[in-house]
C-alpha cells in the first residue's frame, strides 16, 4: 500500500497540478483577466475558464415557460377541417358534406350522399400525404387515421399520436428559436434558452433582474395569418349569429371599424416570412413591408391570382390589421402591410414578425429573479462560512491526530483546489446550495482520513511497527471508505436526477466532492504519508 | 511534535450498547411518535416551492417596520401572508400563498405573477414620498417634498424604449413632468391604453424613487409546485431504495433492512423537527434530507463493515458481544467525523446567510440523529433479524 512506483507518483502529482491549473484562473483579479496584454501572454494551452456562477449568485432572471401545445392541435384540426371542405368541393361533381365537427383529436363530417363515399375518400387523399422530407427519413407514418361508415356517410379523420407529438415538438422547437431571436433583439448578454421535457422552455438571462421586460417581449405570439374575407353573408347577418360554415368573425384592430368575417382557412402564414421592415407606403404613412420565402411566395401568388377582386385580411394574433382588395396577383413574394401605424408601432410589428411568430401561446410557470447585490452578498457570506469551517476542521484534525492531522489538512487543501478546478473545467454551475455542498464536503471529506487513522491506531495498539501499522491501516480502511462514499454518491445522484434549479447545484458539488475526497484522502494523503515514513523512519508513531 | 492529542473517546471503550438497546428503542419509538403526531397535528411549514405562491425579499434603508409592511401587504387581499425579518433588520421576506381562482378563464399561473407585482407596487408606494397626478391623457406631474433626482428617473424612462415618453423638470423647479405619447396599438387608442402605459411608467418611477429595493423574487405556479412535490418524494424514496439495494448487494438482507429502518427513523425525526420548529420546508430541505440519508447510511455502513469483519474474525463470539465490540471499535471514528462535519456546518449556520440557515439547521440535526441511529438503532437491529453467520463467514 505504501509503495508507489515512479509512474504512479507522477500520475498523482499530475492530477494535483492539473486541478491547481484549472482552479487558478479564478484567483486572477478581474483586471488581469480582462487585460488583453496580460491575457495574451498566458499560453493558450492553459485553462482559462472560471467557475460558472448560477443566477442566484450573479443576479439575473430565470423563467420557465410552457408552450400551449393544445392550441397547436386545435389550429391543425381547424385547418384540416377547412381543407377537407375545400377538397370535397374542388372539382365536379361536388361532394356535399355537413355536420363538420371537431371533437378531441378528430375532425368528422357526414356526406349528404353516402354513395359518394369512395369519391370522397379519393378527394381527401392529399390531406394524408406525407411531406416529402419525411419519406427520406423513413418516418412514413401518415398524419391521420381515416375511418368511414358507408351506411351513414360519416367520415372521421383522427390525428395520430405520432403526428400529434411531432406537431407539439415542432411547436416547442420553433418557440425556442423565436424566443432566442427576440431576446437577441433585446440585446441582453449570454441568455440561455433551453427546451425542457416535451413542452417546457427555460430562459435564463444573467444580469437582468427585472423579468417583466423579458416576459413582455416573449409572451407576444405575433401570429400573422392571411385569410380571404367571406362575403357570402352580410356582416350584420354574421353578427346576428348566422355565420356560414368555415368562416369566423374577427375583431379589427381599429375600434372604429366593424368586425370582419373571414374564411377560417389560412392562405399563408408568418412562418414563411423571411423579412419584415418598417417602411412607408405611397402616401408616406408608416407601414411594414415583408417578403416571403419561395414556398410562401408561391402560395401567396396562387392565392392572390385565384382571388383577384376579392378582399383578404391580414390577421395578427387573430385580429385583423388590414383587409385590402386584391387588385392583381402578387407574384414577387413581397408586400406591404398598411395598418395606419405610428412609426413605433410599425417598428415593433416588424421586429416581432422578423423574429418570427410563436407557434403557440406561452405561459410562465415559474420565475426567479435575484438582484446582483444579493448575489454578491451570498458569495461573501458563503466564503466566510467556508473559511471558518475549513480552519475549524483543520485545527481539530491537528489536535486529534498531530502530524497525521497535518497530512489530512494538506489533503483537504488539495481537495478544495480540485473541487474548484473540476467546477471550472467542467463548467458546472455553482449555486448557493452548491456552496453549502462544498462546505459540507469539507466536513465529510476528512472522514476517510479519520477511518484510516483510527485503523492505524488500532494496529499500533496491537503492537505493529509503524510501517506495518500504516500499511495495514490503509488496506483495511479501503473497502469501508468505498462503501461509505458510494452511499453518499447515491444520494447525490438522485439530487442531480430529481433536483431542480439551484438545488441541482448542490448535487453537483456534492458528487464532485465525493470523487475528489476519495482521491485526496485515500490516494494523495497515502503518498504524503509514505514520503514522510521513508524520510523520517520513525521508531514509534504518535497518533 | 509536542502536542498532547485530544482523545475524545478513550482508546478502548467497552460500552454495552446491546444491553441497553431496549432503552434506545424505547426512546426512539417515543421520539418517532412525537414526530408523527406533530406532523399530523401541526403539519409542516411548506415553502412556495411545494405550495405555490411567491417569495419577495426586499431591503429597506433603515431597520424595517415589519408591522407596517405586514399591514400594507395584508391590505392587498392576497390571502395568508407571512412577513418576517430575513438575515438583517433591514431585510424582509414576504411570502404570499398560492392565489387561487375558480374561474377557468383566468390563468392561475398568471395570478401569482400579478400578486407579486401588486406587493412590489404597494411597497414602493409606501416607501416613497412622491405623489402622482395624471390627467388621463398625456401628462402626469410627479411631486415630492424633496427634490427628485431627474437623471435617475430619466434613465429609467429611456431604458423603457418607448418613443415619445419623456421626463422633465417642472417649472416650479421641484416636481417632474412626465409626458406620454398617444398610445396607438395597431389602430386602437383611447384612455384605457393611456392609463395602461401610465401605470407601467408609474410603477417604474415608484421603483426608482422608493426607499426599498427588491432583492429577490420567486414565483412558483401551481403546475410546477405539484411537480416539485412529486420529484422530491421520488428522490427521497429512490435514495432509500437504491441504498437498500446496495447494502443488500454488499452485505446480507438483514443488514439492508436494518439500515433502511434506521434511515426511515432519521427521515421521520427530521420531518418531525420541521413540524416542531416551523423551519420552512423547501427544495433545499429535500436536498438536506437526501444528504442526511447519505450521511447516516455512511455511518451505518462503517459500523456494519466492522461487524462483518469481527464475525469473520471471531467465529465463536456471541452476536451481542460481537456487535458491541464493533460499535466500540468504530466509536472514535463515528464521533470524530460527526464533529468535523458539525465544525463545517455550524459556521454555515451562523455566517452562511439567511438563505442557507434552514438548510444548515436541518443538516446539523440530521448529523446528530444519523450518528445516534447508526450506533443505537441500526447495529442493535441486527439482533432482531438474526444474521446468518454461515453465509458471512463463507463469503
Amino acid at each position: 500500500m505504501l509503495h508507489f512506483s515512479r509512474l504512479k507518483q507522477i500520475g498523482i502529482w499530475f492530477i494535483v497540478v492539473l486541478g491547481l491549473l484549472f482552479a487558478l484562473p479564478n484567483f486572477l483579479p478581474v483586471t488581469v483577466r480582462g487585460d488583453e496584454d496580460i491575457a495574451g501572454k498566458i499560453p493558450g494551452f492553459l485553462p482559462s475558464k472560471i467557475v460558472n456562477l448560477g443566477l442566484d449568485l450573479q443576479g439575473g432572471s430565470y423563467l420557465l415557460f410552457e408552450v400551449d401545445t393544445d392550441s397547436v392541435r386545435t389550429a391543425k384540426l381547424e385547418t384540416t377541417q377547412e381543407e377537407a371542405r375545400q377538397l370535397l368541393r374542388s372539382e365536379r361533381p361536388i361532394v356535399p358534406a355537413r355536420n363538420f365537427r371537431i371533437n378531441g383529436n378528430t375532425v368528422s363530417f357526414k356526406l349528404s350522399r353516402p354513395e359518394q363515399m369512395e369519391l370522397a375518400l379519393e378527394r381527401l387523399k392529399p390531406l394524408n400525404e406525407i411531406p416529402a422530407g419525411q419519406l427520406i427519413t423513413g418516418n412514413a407514418d401518415k398524419p391521420f387515421k381515416v375511418s368511414s361508415d358507408a351506411a351513414t356517410g360519416r367520415i372521421s379523420l383522427t390525428i395520430t399520436d405520432q403526428a400529434l407529438s411531432k406537431l407539439s415538438k415542432d411547436a416547442v422547437v420553433r418557440s425556442v428559436e423565436v424566443i432566442r431571436n427576440r431576446i437577441t433583439e433585446l440585446g441582453t448578454k449570454d441568455p440561455t434558452i433551453l427546451r425542457q421535457g416535451n413542452s417546457r422552455i427555460i430562459v435564463e438571462v444573467p444580469g437582468e433582474s427585472d423579468p417583466v421586460r423579458i416576459k413582455r417581449i416573449i409572451e407576444k405570439t405575433a401570429q400573422m395569418t392571411f385569410h380571404l374575407v367571406d362575403t357570402s353573408v352580410s356582416i350584420n347577418e354574421a353578427l346576428a349569429g348566422r355565420i356560414p360554415p368555415g368562416a369566423k368573425l374577427v375583431k379589427t384592430t381599429n375600434p372604429a371599424e366593424p368586425d370582419l368575417l373571414v374564411r377560417r382557412r389560412v392562405l399563408v402564414d408568418g412562418s414563411d416570412l423571411i423579412d419584415a421592415q418598417q417602411s412607408f407606403n405611397q402616401s408616406g404613412q408608416p407601414a411594414v413591408s415583408f417578403s416571403f420565402n419561395s414556398r410562401g411566395s408561391i402560395r401567396f401568388g396562387n392565392a392572390t391570382a385565384e382571388n383577384v377582386g376579392r378582399r383578404f385580411a391580414i390577421l395578427l394574433d387573430n385580429e385583423s390589421i388590414t383587409a385590402p382588395v386584391i387588385r392583381s396577383p402578387i407574384l414577387g413574394g413581397s408586400g406591404i402591410i398598411d395598418g395606419g401605424f405610428t412609426v413605433t408601432a410599425a417598428n415593433d410589428l416588424a421586429v416581432l414578425l422578423r423574429a418570427g411568430a410563436l407557434p403557440a401561446k406561452l405561459e410562465t410557470l415559474n420565475e426567479r429573479s435575484v438582484g446582483a447585490g444579493l448575489g454578491q452578498e451570498s458569495i461573501r457570506a458563503g466564503s466566510i462560512a467556508l473559511i471558518v469551517g475549513f480552519v475549524a476542521v483543520m485545527i481539530y484534525m491537528v489536535l486529534v491526530y498531530g502530524r497525521f492531522g497535518l497530512i489530512a489538512n494538506m489533503a483537504l487543501l488539495v481537495n478544495l483546489t480540485l473541487i474548484l478546478g473540476a467546477l471550472s473545467g467542467l463548467q458546472a454551475t455553482l449555486t448557493l446550495p452548491g456552496i453549502a455542498g462544498v462546505i459540507l464536503t469539507i466536513g465529510m471529506a476528512v472522514d476517510a482520513n479519520v477511518l484510516i487513522f483510527e485503523r492505524i491506531r488500532e494496529e499500533i495498539a496491537i503492537g505493529r511497527s509503524p510501517m506495518s501499522a500504516v500499511e495495514t491501516g490503509f488496506a483495511k480502511a479501503r473497502s469501508t471508505i468505498l462503501d461509505a462514499n458510494i452511499t453518499t454518491l447515491i444520494a447525490a445522484m438522485l439530487l442531480l436526477l430529481f433536483g431542480s434549479g439551484p438545488v441541482q447545484g448542490f448535487g453537483v458539488t456534492l458528487a464532485i466532492g465525493i470523487f475528489t475526497s476519495v482521491f485526496t484522502a485515500f490516494v494523495f494523503s497515502r503518498l504524503l504519508t509514505s514520503y514522510w515514513l521513508v524520510r523520517a523512519k520513525p521508531k514509534t508513531l504518535s497518533l | 511534535m509536542a502536542l498532547s492529542f485530544v482523545r475524545l473517546i478513550p482508546e478502548d471503550t467497552s460500552l454495552n450498547f446491546i444491553k441497553y438497546r431496549k432503552i434506545a428503542f424505547g426512546f426512539s419509538s417515543a421520539a418517532l411518535i412525537v414526530a408523527v403526531i406533530s406532523f399530523f397535528m401541526l403539519g409542516i411549514n411548506l415553502g412556495i416551492d411545494f405550495k405555490g405562491g411567491g417569495n419577495i425579499e426586499i431591503k429597506t434603508e433603515q431597520a424595517a417596520d415589519l408591522k407596517k409592511i405586514g399591514s400594507i401587504v395584508r391590505g392587498l387581499g392576497l390571502g395568508e401572508v407571512e412577513v418576517r425579518e430575513f438575515g438583517a433588520p433591514n431585510e424582509v421576506l414576504i411570502r404570499f400563498e398560492r392565489q387561487e381562482t375558480t374561474d377557468p378563464e383566468v390563468s392561475e399561473e398568471r395570478l401569482q405573477q400579478e400578486a407579486a407585482h401588486k406587493v412590489h407596487e404597494a411597497l414602493y408606494e409606501a416607501y416613497s414620498d412622491i405623489s402622482f397626478s395624471f390627467d388621463g391623457d398625456r401628462t402626469a406631474t410627479i411631486s415630492s417634498p424633496d427634490k427628485l433626482d431627474l437623471e435617475a428617473g430619466a434613465a429609467v424612462i429611456a431604458d423603457m424604449g418607448i418613443e415619445g415618453l419623456a421626463l422633465n423638470a417642472a417649472e416650479d423647479g421641484k416636481s417632474l413632468v412626465l409626458t406620454l405619447p398617444t398610445v396607438v396599438i395597431d389602430r386602437k387608442s383611447g384612455p384605457e391604453l393611456q392609463e395602461q402605459l401610465y401605470n407601467q411608467v408609474r410603477y417604474k418611477l415608484l421603483e426608482t424613487y422608493s426607499r426599498v429595493t427588491s432583492q429577490r423574487t420567486e414565483i412558483v405556479g401551481p403546475k410546477v409546485s405539484g411537480e416539485l412535490v412529486r420529484s422530491g418524494v421520488t428522490a427521497v424514496l429512490g435514495a432509500l431504495f437504491f441504498m437498500m439495494l446496495y447494502i443488500w448487494f454488499r452485505f446480507e438482507w438483514q443488514f439492508s433492512v436494518g439500515a433502511v429502518i434506521a434511515l426511515a427513523h432519521d427521515v421521520t425525526l427530521t420531518i418531525g423537527m420541521f413540524a416542531l420548529t416551523r423551519i420552512e420546508f423547501n427544495l433545499a430541505s429535500i436536498a438536506a434530507i437526501l444528504t442526511i440519508v447519505g450521511y447516516s447510511m455512511n455511518d451505518t455502513v462503517v459500523v456494519y463493515d466492522r461487524i462483518r469483519e469481527k464475525m469473520r474474525m471471531y467465529k465463536k463470539m456471541a452476536m451481542p458481544d460481537l456487535i458491541d465490540l464493533a460499535i466500540n471499535k468504530t466509536l472514535a471514528r463515528t464521533s470524530i467525523t460527526s464533529i468535523t462535519t458539525l465544525l463545517a456546518l455550524v459556521p454555515l449556520y451562523f455566517f452562511g446567510g439567511e438563505a442557507l440557515r434552514g438548510f444548515a439547521a436541518t443538516m446539523i440535526w440530521g448529523v446528530l440523529v444519523g450518528t445516534y441511529s447508526s450506533i443505537f438503532i441500526a447495529a442493535p437491529l441486527l439482533m432482531l433479524f438474526g444474521v446468518n453467520r454461515e453465509l458471512i463467514e463463507n463469503e
